[in-house]
């Protein structure tokens, strides 16, 4: 029989790596042109499938002036304890997260006052519950000849005169553990728990006396009643809250420190909230055309060389929109100054990086330690600003390994 | 006297002392930063005199502002600090790139990073002047003040640092 011979077959080898790398290109020019044009003002008005425009927090805000009278009865230190008072306060509004807070103390008429001027996007509900209340805290116990359970006055649980004062307050407990547990319907609802100092003997001796009994826990002349636990030694507090929100701002009012004044409000009143108002469209178009005369300027006057500009212009653009759109996508609320600002530190910060590329990694770790720190010690403003820089270094590094990328591939396809 | 005596009456010992953690662990862990990538001494007194005489010139530039311009200063303020060290840090970011880049080289002299760091900051000079004097139109006059100290006060600070480093980097 015959053998029938096939001719070999020979495959061309395909540059594959080629082949991908103009993929790629084709793929990042896209992605280059959508976030462009995403990012660009008023561009979300071409597609009323989505809708993606910037959200300016500046209609957010508002203001507001409040006096506190203080209850000084102790004349002793009277100044350190204005002092702490209002150190206690600005930390609450720091933590909650004021952009802006004020705090200042007078004496008018033998009367001490502080005033505090906020100016916030956040919800005034939560703002008044930090402000308007000391948030004093003292464990009570109850007392023999009151009747509790009176069906007639059902406040009789509620009011601390009811109850014998104790010598525990809120100065001794190291730290109040605001989470979620199972209340007595067996739903999940916020609870406080008290932690005290591994060597005070003497609260664990308390828990001890009254195990199984009911105590209470007085907040600013209110008294929540707490069962304990003859079982174990856990003193939980209902937060009266589900909500998340709300759970966070008695986590922040019962860990920020004990106010040693009693106070309460004398009077509040809106004020005129005091914003940067920017144009966002006449901002957008004013930095284009400043980066692109900057630009020009370099090429010509300075002679800056081509492949820099170009590599430090494409980077610029990658993640100036690119920032814009992670913005407007996730709805993210902003300050058109504070993405002024930023805009102009990373446009400076790009350039620089760009043309001198073996300091780039010098600079990004000096760069993040002053965004880090920024976010641990810094509030309001710098807070908002540091936090967003660390993630527009992270996206301009990367800008940066991309147009690289790119600008090589597009120059091999087009060979030039 | 006065913004110093409304900064002691008005704000609470907390945020003066959150103010002073930032600005002091932003100087220290910079300096330890520098000191380790560069793991000279040289490098590290310039850039510690270069960041002192940032924060003078960020507090002369708020008094002229305030006492002078009669600008009110308000909490948005603090921002200018944390501009400043961006803009600072970055030129001394370049300055210990180039040391680290080139220090192992046979070639390499002190002059050579000083004629490179007089380059990088004459551009990262016009640059910021630039942005800073093209946006201006375009700002808020809060945020042009902010600015402006910002990238004033960092230009000089350059400058001085240059200036100085003829002193360090023999």
């Amino acid at each position: 029989m015959k053998r029938i011979k096939f001719k070999k077959i020979k495959f061309k080898k395909v540059n594959t790596k080629g082949f991908v790398n103009y993929l790629l290109s084709i793929l990042i020019s896209s992605v280059i042109l959508a976030l462009i044009l995403i990012s660009l003002p008023l561009t979300e008005r071409v597609s009323s499938s989505a809708t993606y425009d910037l959200i300016n927090k500046s209609s957010m805000y508002w203001a507001q002036e409040y006096i506190l009278k203080l209850d000084i009865q102790d004349q002793t230190d009277t100044k350190g304890k204005i002092n702490k008072t209002k150190s206690i306060l600005q930390s609450r509004l720091r933590k909650i997260g004021v952009e802006q807070s004020n705090i200042s103390s007078y004496t008018q008429e033998e009367g001490e006052y502080i005033k505090i001027s906020v100016q916030t996007t956040k919800e005034k509900e939560l703002i008044d519950s930090v402000i308007k209340s000391p948030y004093i805290v003292n464990i009570v116990t109850r007392k023999n000849d009151v009747n509790y359970e009176d069906t007639e006055n059902p406040l009789i649980p509620y009011l601390p005169e009811n109850y014998n004062p104790t010598d525990f307050s809120g100065e001794d407990f190291r730290n109040v553990y605001v989470t979620k547990l199972k209340n007595s319907a067996g739903e999940y609802s916020y609870f406080a728990l008290f932690k005290t100092w591994p060597w005070r003997s003497d609260w664990k001796k308390f828990l001890e006396e009254f195990s199984g009994q009911t105590v209470g826990v007085s907040i600013d002349g209110f008294v929540t009643p707490v069962q304990i636990n003859a079982q174990d030694t856990t003193f939980a507090v209902s937060a009266s809250t589900g909500e998340d929100k709300y759970a966070k701002v008695t986590d922040i009012l019962y860990n920020s420190g004990n106010i040693p004044l009693s106070y309460s409000l004398e009077k509040e009143q809106e004020v005129v909230a005091d914003i940067a108002e920017i144009d966002y469209i006449k901002l957008t178009e004013g930095i284009l055309i400043a980066i692109l005369f900057i630009y020009i300027y370099l090429l010509i006057i300075e002679k800056t060389p081509k492949d820099i500009l170009l590599k430090s212009g494409l980077s610029s653009v990658l993640t100036v929109s690119g920032w814009i759109t992670y913005l407007k996508v996730t709805g993210t609320p902003i300050d058109i100054f504070i993405l002024a600002i930023e805009v102009i530190a990373i446009v400076v910060i790009i350039r620089l990086v760009t043309e001198n590329i073996e300091s780039r990694l010098n600079v990004t770790i000096l760069l993040l330690v002053v965004a880090i720190l920024g976010v641990l010690f810094g509030s309001g403003y710098v807070k908002m600003f540091t936090k967003d820089l660390i993630l527009l270094l992270i996206l301009s590094n990367l800008s940066l390994l991309i147009c690289s990328f790119y600008i090589t591939n597009v120059r091999k396809s087009l060979k030039i | 006297m006065n913004l110093i005596q409304n900064v002691l009456q008005n704000w609470s010992s907390y945020e003066l002392a959150m103010e002073g953690v930032l600005i002091l662990s932003i100087l220290l862990i910079s300096l330890l930063v520098i000191y380790i990538s560069s793991k000279n001494k040289k490098i590290l007194f310039l850039s510690a005199i270069s960041l002192s005489v940032l924060m003078l010139v960020i507090l002369i530039g708020i008094f002229v502002s305030n006492i002078i311009l009669k600008i009110h200063i308000t909490e948005i303020f603090r921002m200018i600090p944390i501009l400043s060290l961006l803009f600072l840090l970055s030129n001394l970011g370049i300055l210990l790139g180039f040391y680290t880049s080139k220090n192992k080289t046979k070639s390499f002299t002190f002059s050579l990073v000083r004629r490179e760091y007089f380059k990088d900051s004459i551009k990262q000079t016009v640059f910021l002047a630039l942005l800073g004097i093209s946006t201006l139109l375009f700002l808020s006059p809060q945020t042009e003040v902010i600015l402006s100290i910002s990238i004033l006060s960092s230009v000089i600070t350059i400058w001085f640092t240059y200036w100085i480093s003829r002193y360090f980097l023999k």
